[in-house]
C-alpha cells in the first residue's frame, strides 16, 4: 500500500481518538461526571456504585481507557431517561434519520449539477444570474424558518401537506424539500464553479477546436474534472448528515436520531447526547477517509494534501 | 477597471442599508421604545401586529405570555449581534493567527499539530456539541461566544495557512528575513497585511452564518436563557401557535431573514470584488 494511504489512515485513526477523548472530557468537565450520568434522585448506592464503576479514584488517563475499552465493547453508555443503551437506541432512531437525510442528499444531487452546468455553460445569461442569486438566498436563509413557512402554508393555511412525523409518503415533502435547500444552493454554485474553471483549460479548447459539439465537450470532457471538487463537498455533506438533520427533525417533529439528541435536552440525558457526537464524529471521520482513499485510487497524481 | 472595481451593485447598497438600519435598531432600538421585553400581560395575550388588524400599542403583536412583541426583537437583535460579532472576533483572531503559524512553519510539528486540531474540530458537529455544552455548562452568553468561536475558527486556518504558504518565499519575505526581520516580525507585519481581504470577505461570511447558529441553537432551546429575547428562541415558541397566531413566529423569523440575506449578499459581493477563494 502506497504510505499517502496509510499515513491517511493513520490520521484518519487518531482523529478519531481525539474524538473520543473530547467526548470523555464534556462528560468529566463539571468535575462529578456521576451527576450527568446518573438520573435525579439516584440513591446513594447507586452513586456509588457509578463511582466505582468510572474509578473516579483513578488517574485520569486509567478512566479514559476504561471509556475507550467500553467503546469498543459497544457501550456508549446508558440512557437516563430511557433506562436503555445508548447504542441501542441510536441505531433505532438511525434508519429514520437516513431516509430523510438521504432522499435529500439525493435529490440535492439530481436538481443541482444539471442546474450548475445550464449555469456554467450559459455564463452571464439571465438564467445564470438568477440561478446564482438564488442560491446566494438559499444559502444565507434560516433552514429552520423555512420549514416553518412551509408548515403554514401548505399545513396550516392550505391542509395540502402533513407537518410531522414520517407516517406515509406525504409526511417526506415538507422535510425533504426543506432539508434540500441548503445542499442544493451549495452544490449548485461549486458545480458551476468548477465547471467553469475547467471549461478555460487547453485540453476543452483542444476539443472543441477538433470539431466536437459543444454538449459533447461539456459531458464528456469537462464535467468529468468538474466535479472532483464538488465530489469532496458531496462527501462532507454526507459525512454531516446526523448533525445536520437535527434542527429539521425538530421542526417537522420527525422521530429520528436528530429528535433522540433534542429531546435528551429536556430529560437531561448525558449519556444519549454524548453517544450521538461521538457516533456522528465517528462517521464523520470513516466517510471523509474514504472519499480521500477513493480519490488516490482513481486518481495516481492524489497525494495526502497538507 | 477602476470604474468598474468602484461601481458597487444595487443590491449591495441595498444589504448595507438594511444591515446598517438593523445595528442601529438593535443599539438604539431597546432605548427608544422601552417596553420590558420580559413583562408578561396575560390578558393581552397573542395580539396581532398592527398590519394585521392590531393597535399602536403593540406594533408588532404580542406573544403567548402577552409579551410586547417589537421590543423582544429589539432586545433579541442586541443579544444576537453581541454573540455573533463577539465569536467572529474571536475565532477570527485564533484562526488566522494559528494558519498564519502553520502555514509559515509548513511541514514543521507545529504545523501538522494545527491541522490535526483543525481535522478533529471539523469532525465534531456543532449543533450537536452545542446540546452537549448547553446540558454540561449551561447556556449562557459566554458558553454560546465560544461555541460560535469553535465553529468557525477552523474556517480561517485554512485560508491564512494557504496564503501564508504560497508568499513565504516570495521576495518581499525574503528581503526581510534577509534584513535579520523574525518570525514573529515577518508573520505579523509582512504576511498579516496579505490576508486582509481573504479574512474580511470570510468573517462577513461567517457573520452571517453565526447569525443563523445562534438562532437554530435557541429554536432548540439552548439558546441564551429564557425569558432573554433570543429570535431563534420566539420562532421556537411560535411554532406551537402557527394556526391561531402566525406573527408569533413568523415577525422574528422574517427579521431574521433579513438580516441572514443581507449579511449573504455583502460577503457574497465582497468576495466577488475581492476575487477570493473560500469554498474547496
Amino acid at each position: 500500500m502506497p504510505r499517502y494511504v496509510l499515513l491517511r489512515i493513520l490520521r484518519g485513526f487518531l482523529t478519531l481518538l481525539a474524538v473520543v477523548a473530547v467526548t470523555f472530557a464534556l462528560g468529566r468537565a463539571t468535575g462529578d461526571p456521576v451527576a450527568l450520568l446518573l438520573p435525579q434522585g439516584a440513591t446513594v448506592e447507586d452513586v456509588l456504585a457509578m463511582r466505582a464503576r468510572l474509578g473516579l479514584d483513578q488517574p485520569m488517563l486509567t478512566q479514559f481507557g476504561r471509556y475507550l475499552s467500553d467503546i469498543a465493547q459497544g457501550d456508549f453508555g446508558t440512557s437516563l431517561v430511557y433506562n436503555r443503551p445508548a447504542l441501542d437506541l441510536i441505531l433505532e432512531r438511525l434508519p429514520t434519520t437516513l431516509r430523510l437525510g438521504l432522499t435529500s442528499f439525493l435529490l440535492a444531487i439530481t436538481v443541482g449539477v444539471p442546474l450548475g452546468v445550464l449555469a456554467a455553460t450559459g455564463r452571464g445569461s439571465g438564467f445564470d444570474r438568477f440561478v446564482r442569486d438564488v442560491s446566494l438566498a438559499l444559502q444565507s436563509l434560516p433552514s429552520f424558518f423555512i420549514g416553518i413557512l412551509g408548515i403554514l402554508l401548505f399545513g396550516v393555511t392550505l391542509r395540502w401537506l402533513p407537518t410531522f412525523g414520517d407516517a406515509t409518503l406525504s409526511h417526506y415533502v415538507l422535510p425533504v424539500v426543506t432539508m434540500t435547500l441548503l445542499p442544493l444552493a451549495l452544490i449548485l454554485r461549486l458545480v458551476r464553479a468548477s465547471l467553469l474553471d475547467v471549461l478555460s483549460e487547453d485540453y476543452v479548447r483542444t476539443a472543441r477546436a477538433k470539431g466536437l459539439h459543444r454538449a459533447w465537450v461539456v459531458v464528456r470532457h469537462a464535467l468529468r474534472n468538474a466535479l472532483i471538487p464538488v465530489v469532496t463537498v458531496l462527501g462532507l455533506q454526507l459525512a454531516s448528515l446526523i448533525g445536520g438533520s437535527v434542527v429539521i427533525e425538530t421542526v417537522f417533529a420527525w422521530p429520528g436520531v436528530g429528535s433522540l439528541a433534542v429531546e435528551a435536552i429536556a430529560g437531561r440525558d448525558f449519556p444519549i447526547v454524548q453517544a450521538v457526537v461521538l457516533l456522528s464524529s465517528a462517521a464523520f471521520v470513516l466517510i471523509n477517509l474514504l472519499v480521500d482513499l477513493s480519490y488516490a485510487l482513481l486518481d495516481p497524481r492524489v497525494e495526502v494534501t497538507q | 477597471m477602476t470604474s468598474r472595481a468602484l461601481r458597487v451593485p444595487p443590491r449591495a447598497v441595498l444589504a448595507g442599508v438594511v444591515f446598517l438600519a438593523i445595528i442601529v435598531a438593535a443599539v438604539v432600538g431597546p432605548i427608544v421604545w422601552s417596553i420590558d421585553p420580559t413583562h408578561t400581560r396575560l390578558l393581552a395575550r397573542l395580539q396581532p401586529p398592527v398590519f394585521a388588524g392590531g393597535d399602536w400599542q403593540h406594533p408588532l403583536g404580542t406573544d403567548p405570555l402577552g409579551r410586547d412583541i417589537l421590543s423582544r426583537l429589539l432586545h433579541g437583535a442586541r443579544a444576537s449581534l453581541l454573540i455573533s460579532v463577539t465569536a467572529t472576533l474571536v475565532g477570527g483572531s485564533i484562526g488566522t493567527l494559528s494558519g498564519l503559524l502553520a502555514g509559515f512553519h509548513s511541514g514543521k510539528p507545529i504545523d501538522h499539530l494545527i491541522t490535526f486540531l483543525v481535522d478533529v474540530q471539523l469532525a465534531l458537529p456543532f449543533i450537536l456539541l452545542a446540546i452537549a455544552a448547553a446540558l454540561v455548562f449551561g447556556s449562557s452568553l459566554p458558553v454560546l461566544i465560544v461555541l460560535g468561536a469553535l465553529a468557525t475558527w477552523p474556517a480561517y486556518t485554512r485560508v491564512a495557512r494557504g496564503v501564508a504558504i504560497s508568499l513565504r518565499e516570495r521576495e518581499f519575505v525574503l528581503a526581510a528575513r534577509a534584513l535579520g526581520g523574525h518570525d514573529v516580525h515577518l508573520m505579523l507585519r509582512h504576511l498579516l497585511p496579505n490576508l486582509a481581504g481573504p479574512i474580511a470577505v470570510l468573517a462577513t461570511l461567517s457573520l452571517g452564518n453565526l447569525i443563523l447558529f445562534e438562532s437554530a441553537l435557541g429554536f432548540l432551546g439552548i439558546g441564551i436563557k429564557p425569558p432573554a429575547p433570543s429570535w431563534g428562541t420566539m420562532i421556537g415558541e411560535g411554532r406551537e401557535y402557527l394556526s391561531r397566531a402566525w406573527w408569533v413566529a413568523t415577525v422574528p423569523g422574517m427579521a431574521l431573514v433579513l438580516v441572514t440575506v443581507s449579511v449573504g449578499v455583502l460577503g457574497d459581493t465582497f468576495r466577488d470584488r475581492l476575487d477570493v477563494r473560500t469554498e474547496p
